[in-house]
């Protein structure tokens, strides 16, 4: 396991975000927990850096919301993909591919 | 975009709504860890307390959302003006004399301008108005003539079969005909014109010559030829025909060379045909405008010294009054120096308070210009004295000009010295 504060690279939290909304919308706390149970929990994603995430993906078209009810019955805000979000997830999914090969095989030159 | 616009949208008029929803949200998300953690057997103040830790201060997390809103510059610039009107507000007096030059700097400015430009800068509305002349005999004048400028028509003949120097020529004679239908008749000021007159003008195309049965082959827009200050008449133009009976009349060149240099030649090929012909002047379009104008020209010039005069003491009035501004607050400046405020921040504080008074300048001077404008337009000959060009033209000038005035007292304020700055009273 990374350490709990691993610096997320530019970018990537955009992606685990929206890869973590692929299966259900979740609320704030269900991405984050989602994030953290598919990253194996190397990343925890704090509300100081998750919230200006979503709204900023919201704003750009990536998410919708809409306030449901959560697991405690109160009421949350839930946000989901939309169709230009996952065109995203594509496109960003495919550069980050190419940028880790190219990391590793950098790494691996000696 | 869309999504951008209607965030942009929201962000500008739902604001207090969205800051609602976003409390709730944190409430939301605060309520669901501590109950993670209560399941984890943790008593529910401290399973709240921990939760609030996690979160690293709600409101901390409120204003990095708000930070990332489109438009947060918006938010900042609305937030930066009303700082400003406030500062500038305590000092109503300076401002006031600041806003007051300035006005009067802009309007007496953009009023003389459109002056100017009507009667000076602005040319024939003829193709290339800078190539045409006037050619015209001095000395003394045998038999009669309409007018003034004028040659006769055997001369004119001369120059038409001789000249290899212009690249047209044409001639006027302002006649009257008389249109007759059925039992009435009329008379109406016409122009007898040689055949390649409107083409010369850069009118029509060529007219043809006359025939028994005359046919409108062009329109002209009314045209004014013996004054400026002349409304133009009804006017029908006939193309010359050989043997009408006048001896004078007016002829006009086009030249693409410089006009200048071709009066001479033209002068010396006279004389080697005739030598007992008067001597032949040229005079451009121009200089006969310019002449005809020139009481115009000399108030709008001198206008234009005034104008300029008025610009020297708005830009004098608003360096007076931000360095004063400045002055007066180099406590403050040296404690935001003190705090971290970099020199950019403080230049951009002069600045933007420069900006609100050259804004309400411009405002009040557009006021008086569109004012002024009334009045010039009754000197004006059918032209608008309320060019936009020539507004946002002044306009930007001017805020240069009064910008750069501010720029010396804000640069002043940008190096006050922390140290000293709080013991200057």
């Amino acid at each position: 396991m990374l350490a709990p504060q691993s610096v997320l690279l530019q970018g990537t939290l955009d992606l685990l975000v929206l890869k973590a909304l692929t299966l259900q919308e979740l609320h704030g706390m269900g991405i984050s927990r989602r994030i953290a149970q598919i990253t194996g929990g190397a990343f925890d994603v704090k509300a100081g850096s998750l919230f200006p995430a979503l709204h900023r993906m919201e704003q750009a078209g990536w998410l919708t919301s809409f306030w449901g009810e959560s697991e405690t019955n109160r009421r949350a805000k839930f946000y989901a993909l939309t169709k230009a979000g996952k065109k995203q997830l594509h496109t960003e999914s495919e550069r980050w591919e190419r940028i880790s090969l190219a990391m590793a095989t950098a790494l691996r030159t000696t | 975009v869309i999504s951008r616009l209607r965030a942009l949208w929201n962000n500008v008029f739902r604001r207090k709504q969205l800051d609602r929803d976003l409390d709730e949200e944190l409430q939301a998300y605060l309520e669901l860890v501590s109950a993670e953690k209560m399941r984890e057997g943790v008593s529910p103040e401290e399973a709240y307390r921990d939760a609030r830790r996690d979160t690293g201060g709600v409101d901390q997390v409120l204003q990095s959302v708000r930070d990332v809103r489109v438009g947060v510059w918006l938010d900042r610039l609305v937030q930066d003006v009303q700082y400003g009107v406030r500062t500038l507000a305590k000092n109503p007096t300076f401002s006031l004399v600041a806003v007051g030059t300035l006005a009067l700097g802009i309007g007496a400015n953009t009023a003389m301008f459109s002056l100017l430009d009507q009667v000076v800068l602005r040319l024939l509305p003829v193709r290339h108005p800078e190539q045409l002349v006037i050619v015209r005999e001095t000395g003394n004048h045998y038999g009669t003539s309409y007018g003034a400028n004028t040659i006769s028509w055997p001369m004119f003949e001369d120059l038409r079969d001789n000249n290899h120097v212009f690249s047209g020529m044409f001639c006027r004679f302002p006649a009257t005909v008389t249109i007759g239908y059925g039992d009435r008749a009329a008379q109406i000021p016409a122009e007898l014109v040689s055949g390649s007159f409107g083409q010369r003008f850069g009118l029509v195309n060529d007219m043809e010559p006359v025939s028994p049965d005359n046919e409108v082959i062009g329109v002209i827009p009314d045209r004014k030829y013996r004054d400026l200050r002349e409304t133009p008449p009804a006017r029908a133009y006939f193309p010359y025909f050989e043997g009408a009976h006048f001896r004078f009349m007016n002829v006009y060149l086009r030249t693409q060379d410089d006009p200048r240099q071709i009066e001479n030649e033209l002068r010396e090929r006279m004389r080697q045909f005739d030598p007992h012909v008067l001597v032949v002047g040229l005079q451009t379009m121009n200089e006969q405008i310019g002449f005809s104008l020139r009481t115009e020209r000399l108030v709008a010039s001198l206008s234009a010294v005034f104008g300029g005069l008025a610009t020297l003491l708005a830009v004098i009035g608003l360096y007076g009054v931000m360095a004063y501004v400045v002055m007066r607050r180099t406590r403050e400046i040296g404690i935001r120096i003190a705090l971290g405020a970099l020199r950019s921040n403080v230049i951009a504080m002069v600045m933007r308070e420069v900006f609100i008074l050259i804004g309400a300048g411009l405002a009040a001077g557009f006021s008086l210009a569109l004012a002024l404008a009334n009045l010039i337009r009754s000197q004006l000959y059918g032209l608008n004295a309320r060019d936009p060009l020539t507004f946002i033209g002044s306009a930007v000038v001017l805020a240069l000009a009064a910008g750069s005035a501010g720029f010396i007292p804000a640069l002043r304020a940008s190096s006050v010295d922390p140290a000293t700055a709080p013991r200057h009273e």
